[in-house]
């Protein structure tokens, strides 16, 4: 099944292994897929510095949107975008590049879409989105906003990386992680686990794994992007614990760019065949033949 | 009054009150402490006016709730409105404000300033959508409705120079650039597309490019005078806001008098809230000195929490007459729930809320003032006995021009017994011999020499009777068992007159689990006492 279409009506947070993995590119892409079905809704958080989408070098991340489409937009940005559109709202949190600013295009154009600054701002900007009209909502570059938004908004999402000799290794691990992570189970209220049952609060990172010596019971994790452990670390905590998420969107799919790595290299690196059937390979390619 | 908020445990209650518009939170920011009657009287008169016409009245509460909710803070200045997303949120404010002063009957309306004058600018500002969203719309300007017309002129020869371009190149090279901008193809293949004029190719990496289409001179000019247009429409944007934002700057005056409006209105109905939710009723306040007078004051914090254990709550009902009053009694009987629940109500009743009582009459203070108690914490090198005397020859200074209502809740409980009550005493004297003083001090000391303007009081105590009937033959309990005990045999009514002082310590130890013998010797000492 084309994984595209398995995004109607959810909020996918399209999150990146680095900067400029290719994000906003991506999201274009899916946007231009999903264009038959009910408006669209963007936006973004995480404000990284991004000037240039470095895979494919266009200048400056924008959004290609069509009439009905629901965007979030920093006032300043406004000035700057081709879009003739009507303001749904604007949000009284100021942020460094003016109040945000909920827009739906009433003609076609580009525009910088813009964020909130916390998980808070963010689920009311979701609900007004969706209030307005929404289906689909993308969120663009979102890797420590999904536990608020997990359980209440069917949310998944896509992994984007940008795959190259220098950061190979790096990036494999990685996307092992979040494979191995993505098998956790969900924790349900009541669920018999064994004990004790350890809450990590925030960051999963190496000072919080509790010591070698302890071992047993179950440790609830608030969701999979907050684990800062390295592969091997990850694989001896698994060893040790039953393990459990407190909130989990779907995997929905990884997105690899490769560049001047081959496939077969980078799936030997992965050492998973399984995980390897996961990835969508250079969705911008023209397969040959 | 950082400290008496504290030991009140106000900011449990203050944390419920939460007005709805962006005016009503900074007021709450503020935390008004009233101090002229009239002032205050007419905070509650709002309360009042709005409790009533709201009662009853569910659609309409829930329609002012959610057009208060959505009230925005609107910025008058020229910076402010120089954009769409200024004159949407004037626009809101002004749609929503209406949309109150609308609910309200016209007597209504007069109390609360709400007088409605702004028809003509909403009525232009509502051109730009009906309902919530806001455009510089065609209305505003025929020629900004050509040069939109234009654009979609511009759009529509730029998709269909697009589509055009992109069959033939679907059908000349087999390039599909359905839903890509561009496309990744491997170098080998590229090749013959090298010199291709309607491509644009270059290195995506080692093995492969990037292709994209050159959609040609036609598709450029279109693109051109589609910026052109843009740039026309821009600017007929630019005029037709500065046009609105003139228009609203004209009216800074009504808007700023509707703001305050919203403002009284937004803090009324949430008061009128918590007093419906909490059973409040209105206080009753005079110009200082006057008896404070509690009828089944009930000290909120407290009640909840013995609520939520299964456990009874006793409201406090007392009347106090005289300016300094000393409140005896046994250990966990009470004595500093009853300040705390004066503390409380003084504060909620000056604060412009309705109090949590039968009935509450009281005088106005300048300024509440709380010492002792076990919660104190040292600090800057003091004891907690440096602490209190530091902070009662702060507000011993302060009586000197002003009227305080002064908290003192086992005050100097951590020296010596002896020095203690001489302390105390002298205190108690010289706060009698100060009008702008009206204390409270609940004790374990006895021996205080009251002076003849001094009331004292002191909490019922232990219904030993009670217990014994209950207690004979039971097995031993859990402490969460005994809390329980002590609350069902503890009489919490304040009585007037210290006379029979209750001593009810030793029996509490020995409930709490003190062993038996050290509580028969502990009883003999106090008979041979």
């Amino acid at each position: 099944m084309d994984f595209i279409k398995g995004l109607k009506d959810r909020t996918v947070f399209i999150v990146g292994s680095k900067k400029n993995a290719g994000k906003t590119t991506f999201l274009n892409y899916a946007l231009n897929r999903l264009r038959d079905s009910a408006s669209l809704g963007a936006l973004s958080v995480g404000v990284d510095g991004e000037s240039q989408d470095q895979v494919f070098g266009n200048p400056k991340p924008q959004v290609r949107a069509e009439r009905g489409d629901i965007l979030l937009c920093a006032e300043t940005a406004l000035a700057n975008s081709d879009l003739h559109y009507e303001i749904l709202n604007v949000y009284p949190f100021r942020t460094a590049i003016g109040r945000p600013v909920l827009l739906r295009a009433l003609r076609p154009g580009r525009a910088e879409i813009s964020g909130p600054e916390n998980n808070s701002q963010l689920g009311e900007i979701l609900s007004d989105m969706r209030r307005h009209g929404a289906g689909t909502v993308f969120v663009d570059g979102a890797v420590d906003r999904i536990t608020q938004v997990a359980a209440g908004h069917k949310a998944a999402f896509v992994y984007v990386a940008r795959v190259e000799p220098e950061n190979m290794d790096s990036t494999a691990a990685a996307m092992k992680l979040v494979w191995a992570a993505s098998a956790v189970p969900l924790w349900r209220e009541g669920e018999k686990c064994p004990a004790p049952l350890t809450r990590v609060e925030g960051a999963l990172t190496p000072g919080k794994v509790p010591p070698r010596d302890v071992k047993g019971g179950t440790l609830l994790i608030e969701d999979l992007t907050k684990i800062f452990l390295t592969w091997p670390q990850w694989q001896e905590l698994k060893g040790r614990f039953e393990l459990r998420f407190a909130a989990k969107p779907d995997l929905a799919a990884f997105i690899v760019n490769l560049c001047n790595v081959t496939r077969a290299d980078f799936e030997k690196k992965l050492g998973s065949p399984q995980l390897a059937d996961r990835i969508v390979y250079n969705p911008y390619e023209l397969a040959a033949g | 009054m950082e400290k008496t908020r504290a030991f009140a445990e106000f900011e449990n209650f203050y944390g419920l009150f939460r007005p709805l518009t962006p005016y009503g939170r900074l007021y709450r920011e503020a935390r008004h402490f009233f101090t002229d009657e009239p002032g205050l009287k007419a905070e509650y008169d709002l309360t009042s006016a709005i409790s009533a016409f709201l009662a009853g009245q569910r659609h309409k509460a829930d329609k002012l709730r959610f057009h208060l909710r959505n009230i925005p803070a609107v910025e008058l200045q020229t910076e402010a409105l120089n954009g769409a997303p200024g004159i949407f949120l004037a626009r809101k404010f002004l749609a929503n404000a209406s949309a109150i002063f609308k609910l309200l009957p016209s007597p209504l309306r007069a109390k609360f300033g709400a007088k409605w004058s702004s028809d003509e600018l909403l009525a232009l500002l509502n051109k730009g959508g009906d309902g919530e969203a806001f455009h510089i719309a065609d209305a505003y300007s025929s020629e900004l409705g050509a040069e939109r017309a234009a654009i979609a002129g511009c759009d529509r020869t730029l998709k269909a120079l697009r589509e055009k371009k992109l069959n033939a190149l679907r059908e000349r090279w087999g390039l599909d650039f359905s839903d890509r901008d561009f496309l990744v193809i491997d170098e080998h293949a590229a090749a013959r597309l090298n010199g291709a004029p309607e491509l644009f190719l270059e290195p995506f990496d080692g093995a492969h490019v990037t292709v994209k289409p050159v959609y040609g001179a036609d598709y450029m000019e279109a693109a051109a005078e589609r910026d052109r247009r843009r740039g026309r429409e821009q600017e007929l944007e630019a005029a037709v806001v500065k046009k609105l934002a003139a228009a609203i700057t004209a009216e800074k005056k009504a808007i700023e008098a509707y703001a305050a409006a919203v403002e009284k209105i937004d803090i009324a109905a949430e008061r009128a809230r918590l007093a419906a939710e909490l059973k409040l009723s209105r206080p009753s306040v005079h110009k200082y000195p006057s008896p404070i007078r509690l009828s089944k004051a009930r000290f909120l914090p407290l009640e909840s929490r013995l609520a939520a254990a299964g456990l009874k709550y006793t409201p406090l009902s007392a009347v106090f007459t005289r300016r300094v009053n000393i409140i005896h009694g046994s250990n966990m009987g009470g004595k500093t729930v009853a300040l705390k629940t004066l503390a409380f109500m003084q504060l909620a009743a000056q604060s412009g809320f309705f109090t949590p009582a039968a009935s509450f009459e009281t005088c106005l203070f300048d300024g509440l003032a709380f010492m002792g108690g076990a919660e104190m914490e040292t600090s800057g090198g003091l004891s907690s006995f440096g602490l209190e005397m530091n902070d009662f020859a702060a507000a011993h200074e302060r009586l000197k021009s002003s009227n305080i209502l002064l908290l003192m809740d086992e005050f100097a409980r951590t020296t010596n017994s002896e020095e203690a009550v001489a302390l105390l005493s002298a205190i108690l004297e010289d706060l009698g011999g100060r009008n702008g003083a009206f204390a409270f001090l609940a004790t374990h000391f006895s021996g205080l020499r009251a002076g003849k303007g001094t009331a004292s009081f002191k909490m019922r105590g232990f219904d030993t009777a009670a217990f014994n009937d209950y207690f004979s033959g039971k097995p031993a309990c859990s402490l969460d068992e005994k809390l329980r005990m002590i609350n069902r045999f503890m009489r919490y009514e304040l009585l007037e007159g210290a006379a029979g002082e209750a001593r009810d310590a030793i029996k509490i130890a020995g409930i709490l689990g003190v062993a038996k013998g050290i509580i028969k010797k502990a009883q003999e000492f106090m008979e041979e006492k």
